[in-house]
């Protein structure tokens, strides 16, 4: 089993996104197959006060709030990998999550009556795969917050 | 990267595969290559240096061909892929296992132009699904107007384009020369060299000129 320190998570730099949006509609096309900013589990904002795009995308927290938040469990995060999974089988669609979520990412899709988000694409994140500027990066958790840290000027 | 490093390392890596380099600001390259060679050109690219960036690609329909010019942001300077691709083929390499972003302009260019890229998948992008026209393709026109098309031929075949009148076959007669004057059709050397001269001047190409099938590409 990989340790906390090794579990894949993904990493945002917003010095390198130019904000083409192509990570939203592979996201879009990869969950539902039609390319559609809606549907996307990511989304790219900008931010005026700094002048940079900033996104919105699943941190697969380690102690996820959303998960706790869940009166069916239909959120767990998996031991081996890290991932925060919805179970769509158990989510009765109460949207405890999307409130619960400090940055709001869980959504509430309407036409499944489900509440869903980033699933890591079992491994192969299509954002950061089409993401052409490398502003996306699957990096280990470690190596991700050191990164985190550099980026946002955080000492640690 | 400044344009004359990206250029000298895509000389060294491509050598005769370029058809054409240039260099027009300190920050923009250039290059034509043949549709074969595509697919090396554009690996050369983004081995220029590990961020290299995939910006787009943009479809020209130039009436004969699709030109198709593949941008890439290698540090600061776009470097373009220029290639054509004939209506005749109407099928091009795919680059999205190259750079994957290339894969939703690649399904937009086939979507509005009709041009194939080999290995993409069929899904469409835009347009729905039935529906078969390619409202950015123009019909298959060269530069020559209608009345023009059988001279340029004539051209290429005889070198020759007009005919000749009594009144010079009189007045040769007079002078004592030869009924006909020496044609160069009779010459394939000749002709090969007139074939030769049109390609460098870049007249085969501008006018469509097909030189294997000896005839315009359009009619």
């Amino acid at each position: 089993m990989a340790g906390v320190a090794e579990q894949l998570v993904l990493l945002y730099d917003p010095n390198r996104c130019t904000g083409c949006r192509y990570c939203e509609m592979a996201c879009a096309y990869k969950h539902y197959g039609v390319i559609d900013y809606n549907k996307a589990r990511r989304h790219v904002i900008f931010d005026p006060e700094h002048v940079l795009f900033e996104a919105v995308q699943c941190r697969h927290c380690e102690e996820p709030v959303c998960a706790a938040a869940c009166p069916t469990e239909a959120i767990k995060k998996d031991e081996k990998t890290g991932w925060v999974l919805i179970n769509p089988m158990k989510c009765i669609g109460c949207r405890s999550c999307t409130y619960a979520c400090p940055i709001g990412v869980p959504r509430f899709d309407e036409d499944l009556k489900v509440a869903i988000k980033c699933d890591f694409c079992d491994g192969d994140p299509w954002c950061a795969k089409y993401c052409s500027a490398q502003a996306i990066q699957v990096l280990p958790r470690a190596e991700a917050l050191r990164l985190m840290r550099r980026i946002y000027g955080v000492i640690a | 990267m400044r344009a004359e490093e990206a250029a000298s390392k895509l000389k060294e890596a491509l050598g005769d595969k370029i058809i054409r380099l240039e260099t027009p600001t300190e920050r923009r390259v250039f290059i034509t290559v043949d549709e074969e060679y595509l697919e090396d050109a554009v690996r050369a690219v983004f081995g220029l240096h590990p961020e290299a960036r995939f910006m787009t690609i943009s479809a020209v329909d130039e009436g004969l061909d699709i030109e198709l010019l593949y941008h890439v942001d290698v540090k600061g300077t776009v470097v373009t892929v220029r290639t054509k691709v004939p209506k005749e083929e109407m099928e091009v390499i795919d680059i999205s296992h190259i750079a994957p972003p290339a894969e939703f302009i690649e399904r937009e260019i086939r979507d509005l132009f009709g041009l194939e890229f080999v290995g993409l998948k069929p899904d469409k992008l835009y347009t729905p699904e039935g529906y078969e026209e390619t409202p950015l393709k123009k019909p298959m026109e060269g530069i020559l107007p209608v009345q023009a098309r059988p001279v340029a031929e004539m051209l290429m075949e005889s070198a020759c384009t007009t005919t000749i009148s009594r009144a010079v076959l009189r007045k040769r007669e007079d002078l004592g020369l030869p009924h006909m004057p020496p044609i160069a059709s009779a010459k394939p050397e000749t002709m090969e060299e007139i074939r030769e001269m049109a390609k460098a001047m870049g007249f085969t190409e501008r006018v469509g000129y097909d030189v294997e099938k000896k005839r315009l590409r359009y009619r």
